[in-house]
């Protein structure tokens, strides 16, 4: 039990003991969880402090870190896979089995818990970008895959296209995609091969069925036709081309380069969806709703004055994600952080203000040390 | 003699509105511009937030329950020491565009569940932060999650309250917040 300042009060805290106005009139009593409305009655009744319990980290977040623990270990093993394919140079050395199954994987930890799976590619980084970038692609495709009702046989082959979807790169020197400044025409053009060298190779291979080898080829294709290796538009892209463009822009989006800062996740959606006549708008709109409004990972300002950041999506609400508050209304760091779920009936006037960028989300990633 | 009659309706609070009513049977006291005022001031914050900086507000007008909703309607419960409903009405059109700018510009050629919990947010964004500020001028509220329903010929009976309705005229097109608010007699 300690004792806080209501400026300090953050809904989802609980009461440790009964609260009384000065005329002894019972307003709270012990072990109501805090929300907004009654926040705000402490200061139209003129009590300063309470009594709240200490806070502690919820049976969710156990069950979610041990969880999280066993996801880590097999997304490890996932990105060493893929990294011994790109690292091995030689398509015959690609087994498509294990292929297979490490897709298997990844959509079995999606089943499990795909809160926990999305939380996790936002933490790791890796020295080589390519590695980790093509198993967060085929999470995304998945995910975009699962809400598009795509049969298990479809779902696999499209994951495993897009975890092989840049394996055109290894032709490339590696200082050309972890460049730091402005890509020469000729370097470019190279770049602009790879969708093709990787279809290529991979055909050689004849390891992998047509879709997989379309999906590989188009994925740089846009819409319009303004895309690469062959300006394809409309119609004449293949669907996984289509799915795994949309992952990738993300995902690249979202990702730290050398050359660039990288995008909150929802600075990265509102980009998607600012050229959305670049990609098919039911995938998007497939995006939008799996990834949500505010996408895990983001940092958001509540209405309240709190920030939180997104760990959790609720299925069919968009707008009201599952949030751990960080800082409360002073910018005081909340140890341990508190749990909310937006779509409980409780929080239903706390909603999202805004998401946090820039120099401001600096700032937070400062006070919490992250 | 059905010439409107413009009446001051409010005291206690010095942004008065002046209602232009036809029926000269209003209570003075029936709804208070303080229980008005704060969905008025929230729903211009919430659109301003979206981008929609130039919205208007039109006449404001008395009605009696039951009256017609348009394409999407929300409806969003009071409970407090004010009590009552507010329904947010828009024509498909509308609730379109008000989806478009609050999924962050997708574009919409249908409305679906994405759309309908898209105006459903906005509906709890403007009664939310008016509840807040009910609160903040001594009226502590809370809100139910808002209920969406779509359909043109859908009457709205809201118990035996008398209802304002608020049309605001923004760049999405017309929303009206219809607000049936009384002061909870037992307070």
């Amino acid at each position: 039990m300690k004792t806080i300042a209501v400026e300090a009060l953050v809904p989802g805290m609980v009461v440790a003991r009964d609260v009384y106005t000065r005329n002894g009139q019972l307003i709270v009593s012990e072990g109501t969880k805090l929300t907004l409305d009654i926040i705000m009655k402490f200061t139209n009744w003129g009590i300063f402090a309470i009594s709240i319990e200490e806070p502690t980290f919820s049976q969710k977040d156990h069950q979610e870190k041990l969880i999280a623990a066993q996801i880590s270990v097999a997304h490890d093993r996932v990105v060493g896979i893929t990294e011994n394919i790109f690292a091995n140079n030689d398509t015959g050395a690609i087994d498509p089995d294990l292929l297979r199954g490490m897709v298997g994987d990844l959509d079995n930890q999606l089943e499990l818990n795909s809160n926990v799976l999305l939380n996790l590619s936002h933490l790791k980084s890796y020295d080589n970008y390519v590695y980790l970038h093509s198993v967060n692609v085929c999470v995304l495709t998945l995910i975009i895959g699962k809400k598009l009702k795509l049969s298990v046989n479809e779902l696999h082959d499209l994951g495993l296209a897009a975890v092989l979807h840049d394996y055109g790169m290894i032709r490339l020197d590696s200082a050309i995609f972890n460049h730091e400044r402005r890509l020469t025409d000729a370097e470019w053009l190279k770049i602009k091969g790879h969708p093709y060298d990787g279809y290529e190779m991979l055909k050689k291979s004849g390891a992998f069925n047509e879709a997989i080898l379309a999906g590989i080829l188009d994925h740089h294709e846009r819409l319009d036709g303004s895309g690469y290796p062959n300006s394809k538009n409309g119609d004449r892209i293949h669907l996984f081309g289509k799915i795994i463009a949309v992952a990738d822009v993300y995902d690249a989006c979202i990702s730290p380069r050398k050359h660039r800062p990288r995008l909150t996740p929802n600075e990265a959606l509102k980009n998607l969806l600012g050229q959305a006549h670049l990609f098919d708008i039911n995938i998007l709109k497939a995006f939008v709703a799996a990834m949500a409004v505010y996408p895990i990972g983001c940092f958001v300002r509540l209405n309240t004055g709190e920030i939180g950041k997104v760990i959790g999506i609720n299925d069919s609400s968009p707008f009201r994600p599952e949030i751990r508050i960080v800082l409360d209304r002073q910018r005081q760091k909340l140890e341990p952080p508190i749990r909310i779920n937006l779509l409980d009936e409780e929080y239903v006037h706390t909603y999202i203000a805004e998401t946090l960028s820039g120099s401001e989300l600096d700032e937070v990633y400062r006070l919490l040390e992250e | 003699m059905n010439k409107p009659k413009v009446m001051n309706l409010f005291s206690r609070n010095i942004k008065c509105i002046n209602l232009c009513v036809s029926d000269a049977n209003i209570r003075e006291d029936y709804m208070k511009a303080e229980f008005i005022n704060p969905f008025i001031t929230a729903a211009f914050m919430v659109l301003n937030q979206l981008g929609n900086t130039s919205s208007t507000k039109g006449k404001l007008s008395l009605k009696q329950s039951p009256i017609e909703g348009s394409d999407v309607n929300t409806i969003i419960g009071v409970t407090g020491d004010v009590k009552g409903q507010v329904l947010y009405s828009m024509d498909l059109d509308t609730a379109m565009k008000v989806s478009t700018a609050m999924l962050m510009g997708m574009p919409v050629t249908e409305f679906d569940e994405l759309c309908k919990s898209a105006v459903s947010e906005l509906g709890n964004m403007i009664t939310g932060n008016a509840a807040c500020e009910l609160g903040n001028n001594g009226f502590n509220c809370t809100i139910t999650p808002p209920t969406l329903f779509m359909g043109k010929n859908v009457v709205v009976s809201i118990k035996n309250l008398q209802i304002l309705v608020i049309p605001l005229l923004t760049s999405f097109g017309e929303i009206v917040i219809n607000v049936a608010l009384t002061e909870d007699e037992m307070n």
